[in-house]
């Protein structure tokens, strides 16, 4: 494979140059979600006119997803890094239950309540930096442990009850204020993903980030500190799980332990999706909105047409093994050939 | 030697998607025959391996005949039926495992009533086609904790266990590169008693003078196009380098060569000293480079040669002293603070911690100065290309495009890379870990010149190598070790082949000097 391609970019590489590049920017390889986004969308438009050809149907994958979509965004970094962080599902349960707590049994300020519960998940981050970093636990079974644990002081502190107390008053703003309908976790999604695809994409620390993720000895031998970059990024996806755990308290208006846990697979499953779009095979936070978004479309879809409520997770994982199983193919393909 | 030869390969192209690889290649390999296969990294070797072994698929038009029957294209199993077996460079072991299971996963494992495994009759088995070629190995014993040159038998052991078919041709693809001087002639007897067993061996390989030391005959590749077959027996080395590379690029090599006898011999200032550097191998040494030296370590595998770089650079544990020329004293060695003292360490492109294969070249050759191109924390992109730009035209990389992924370039195109990253750090001294292994011979003197030209400005440098010709002609100086001490010096006239060999081997005779550490793999 090597061989070739040396011998392809002294001949072809100037010329065809441009071309290229906007012939691979938009190659199904490349942006394969985007076109079965397009694809679901004729389809449903097609199927069920009237019901989905409205703009309520977008904005109502905007509004159900956006959490989805917070959640997917807290894990990109720490994946860009090498590391799984599978305890964000249970910080959000136990930010939203700590919220419910606090509002049930002090008087304080909900904009306090608020950034405790943040700190709270700062804590929560470091917790997990003290399993994966400097006890050297595979984060995969570490933050697996620590999620087990949180969501046994989330069960604790909830005893077995649902907060509802003072929430629904300044504290549910944070998610219901809208404009037009659409309603402000949206915003919060697509400000959050801007910020780390900065991050990511345009700092120094991004770039060690994915320089650890793909090769931590390599950025050790140049001087990065693997380990701090490890847990900035652990605790960056426990604090944004927290958010996320908060807005989706304030949105249900009720803290229920049961709450986060169900976003870490769909959160994991546009992460992986998303890796396979636009920065062949980087986590990029990109990506995992396309992937939430086209995902959401698909489920939306399928309920307003009709479906039995089990489609759309039917749909979710079929979609998740056809993309990334057609990028899989493309890359083995590229390998025997070029 | 028959009339009839064993493989006649006849106008074989292969074209894949915007370039020719193969271009009407014809030749032929004898029965019996130790057959060398050589040219440069891109000159199409590999893929000619890849048509044999069924794996690529060439234009229509060619064919390959084995004793005189047609081999299907694009079909691994009709390689393998006709008697035609492949080793790989990374040999393709799986290192937890023994010899045994090793053998048992590529032919399968003897097995009784209900599928299981008879691990007596699987081991017995192991056991006899490696004495078929007079190897002697603990079959029971994962793969990872034998010497190299073992690891090489048990791929080729395996490649002829002739339990599926009789073996006709042996194909070898750089089996060397990974072993040192005196493993080399271990294996070399080996392929002697394979090849006067009927078996007919096509070798690969970038090291010039293995091949007219053991082959017969030598065919050349260059740009794709078959370049003839000469016999080796009195040909000169210069002569093949010439066939190998084509005539523009040999005035190069020349001038390369010749550079290095000009080279005014080093005479220069104190420079960076090491004092009782100790690691698993290492037995508390002293080492020390000059400004301007160009310092060789030399030593078989288990010398403690290999975890010497690693070492100097912090990339290991290790326990030692350093001086620095300004005069300031360190104890012990970090790779931050490696970086801070201008030490650069320079692995070799096959070691998985040399660069990251999923970065562009640019971002591998900026990252150890990732912070001189931002602001604030944001990378100024354009800055940055601009100075990988720079840094890869002095390197002379082909092409020198900073935006290419690492990984599609060629094995001495990412030598290059490795080398740019860690001059682009403007280095005081540069320590590099067999820095050629896999390069063809043009960029081997490319990197050779880079290095010297540095000297000139007063940096240090460390060559540690398992090649002899990173040694001969381009060190000031050499130490040489044996069991984790020096064993010797040699310096200027003095580094010659002969006496290099002689000092690494030295006392090595009667006590194994590798002790078995897997550690030594990965940094």
């Amino acid at each position: 494979m090597t061989e070739q391609a040396t011998v392809s970019a002294d001949t072809a590489v100037d010329r065809d140059r441009p071309w290229q590049h906007v012939w691979s920017g938009v190659s199904y390889r490349n942006i394969g979600a985007v076109y079965v986004w397009i694809v679901l969308i004729i389809i449903f438009t097609a199927w069920k006119y009237s019901l989905f050809w409205h703009v309520q149907t977008a904005k109502t994958v905007l509004n159900q997803y956006s959490i989805t979509g917070l959640a997917a965004l807290s894990i990109v970094v720490p994946l860009a890094s090498g590391i799984f962080d599978l305890s964000i599902g249970s910080t959000m349960g136990l930010a939203g239950v700590g919220a419910g707590w606090l509002f049930q049994h002090t008087s304080w300020n909900p904009a306090f309540v608020f950034i405790l519960v943040l700190l709270g998940s700062v804590v929560v981050g470091l917790f997990n930096s003290l399993v994966v970093v400097l006890l050297r636990i595979d984060s995969f079974i570490g933050t697996l442990a620590t999620g087990a644990v949180l969501g046994a002081i989330t069960l604790g502190v909830s005893g077995d009850q649902t907060f509802t107390a003072r929430i629904n008053g300044g504290f549910s703003r944070t998610a219901s204020a809208s404009w037009g309908g659409i309603q402000i976790p949206v915003l919060y999604m697509f400000v959050l993903l801007v910020v780390l695809g900065y991050f990511l994409e345009q700092t120094t620390s991004g770039r060690y980030c994915y320089a650890s993720g793909y090769n931590a000895e390599v950025a050790r031998l140049v001087g990065v500190r693997v380990g701090r970059l490890r847990t900035l990024s652990l605790v960056i996806s426990a604090t944004m799980a927290g958010f996320a755990g908060l807005i989706l308290t304030a949105q249900i208006q009720a803290a229920d332990p049961t709450n986060g846990p169900s976003y870490l697979i769909p959160a994991f499953s546009a992460a992986f999706l998303g890796a396979t779009q636009f920065r062949h095979g980087r986590f990029n936070p990109w990506g995992v909105i396309v992937a939430v978004l086209m995902l959401g479309t698909g489920s939306v879809g399928l309920l307003l047409a009709g479906s039995p409520t089990w489609a759309p997770q039917i749909f979710q994982g079929a979609v998740l093994i056809a993309a990334v199983g057609v990028t899989v193919v493309q890359v083995r393909n590229r390998r025997s050939t070029a | 030697m028959t009339a009839v030869p064993l493989v006649e390969i006849e106008h074989l192209s292969k074209t894949f998607p915007g370039q020719r690889a193969l271009t009407d290649v014809s030749l032929t390999i004898d029965r019996a025959e130790i057959h060398a296969l050589v040219g440069e990294n891109g000159s199409g070797k590999s893929t000619l391996i890849k048509v044999l072994s069924g794996f690529h698929l060439p234009d229509p038009g060619g064919r390959i005949v084995i004793d005189g029957e047609e081999l299907p294209f694009g079909a691994p199993e009709a390689s393998r039926r006709l008697g035609l077996r492949f080793v790989h460079q990374d040999l393709a072991l799986i290192d937890q495992l023994s010899a045994a299971d090793n053998v048992g996963i590529e032919s399968g494992f003897r097995r009784g009533r209900g599928g299981r495994i008879q691990w007596q009759e699987q081991q017995e088995h192991a056991r006899r086609i490696m004495t078929n070629i007079g190897v002697k190995v603990d079959v029971r014993r994962p793969v990872a904790e034998l010497r190299p040159v073992d690891r090489s038998t048990i791929a080729i052991a395996r490649a002829l266990d002739d339990a599926q078919g009789a073996i006709r041709l042996l194909v070898l693809d750089e089996p060397t590169a990974a072993l040192p001087p005196a493993e080399v002639d271990a294996l070399f007897r080996v392929l002697r008693d394979v090849a006067a067993s009927g078996v007919s061996i096509l070798y690969v390989s970038h090291r010039l003078d293995e091949i007219l030391g053991l082959a017969s005959r030598v065919s050349v590749l260059r740009d794709g196009t078959f370049r003839g077959t000469q016999p080796a027996a009195g040909m000169q080395r210069q002569h093949l380098i010439r066939l190998i590379v084509g005539e523009d690029s040999t005035t190069q090599v020349m001038a390369s060569q010749q550079a290095a006898k000009t080279r005014a011999s080093f005479t220069g200032s104190t420079g960076f000293a090491f004092e009782g550097i100790r690691t698993d191998r290492l037995a508390g040494v002293d080492l020390s480079v000059g400004q301007g030296e160009i310092l060789g370590v030399a030593g078989l595998t288990g010398s403690g040669r290999e975890e010497m770089a690693a070492a100097l650079c912090g990339a290991i544990p290790a326990e030692l002293m350093l001086t620095t020329p300004e005069g300031s004293v360190h104890s012990g060695m970090t790779p931050r603070k490696a970086r801070q003292l201008g030490i650069a360490l320079v692995l070799a492109n096959r070691h998985p911690s040399a660069a990251i294969r999923q970065f562009t070249v640019r971002e591998n050759v900026t990252l150890p100065v990732l912070k001189d191109y931002a602001h604030l924390g944001r990378i100024n992109t354009a800055n940055e290309r601009d100075a990988v730009r720079k840094a890869i035209r002095s390197v002379d990389l082909r092409p020198p495009d900073p935006d290419r992924a690492y990984e599609l370039l060629s094995g001495g195109n990412k030598q290059k890379t490795i080398l740019a990253k860690w001059l682009n750090t403007s280095p005081k001294l540069l320590v590099l870990d067999d820095p050629t292994s896999g390069v063809d011979i043009g960029a081997r003197h490319a990197i050779y010149d880079l290095v010297r030209e540095r000297t000139a400005q007063g940096v240090s440098v460390v060559i540690c190598s398992s090649d002899i010709e990173d040694l001969v002609g381009v060190c000031d100086r050499v130490v040489t070790f044996v069991a984790g001490n020096v064993s010797g010096a040699l310096i200027g006239d003095q580094i010659t082949e002969e006496a290099l060999l002689d000092a690494i081997l030295r006392a090595a005779g009667d006590t194994d000097p590798v002790a078995p550490a897997p550690a030594a793999k990965e940094l």
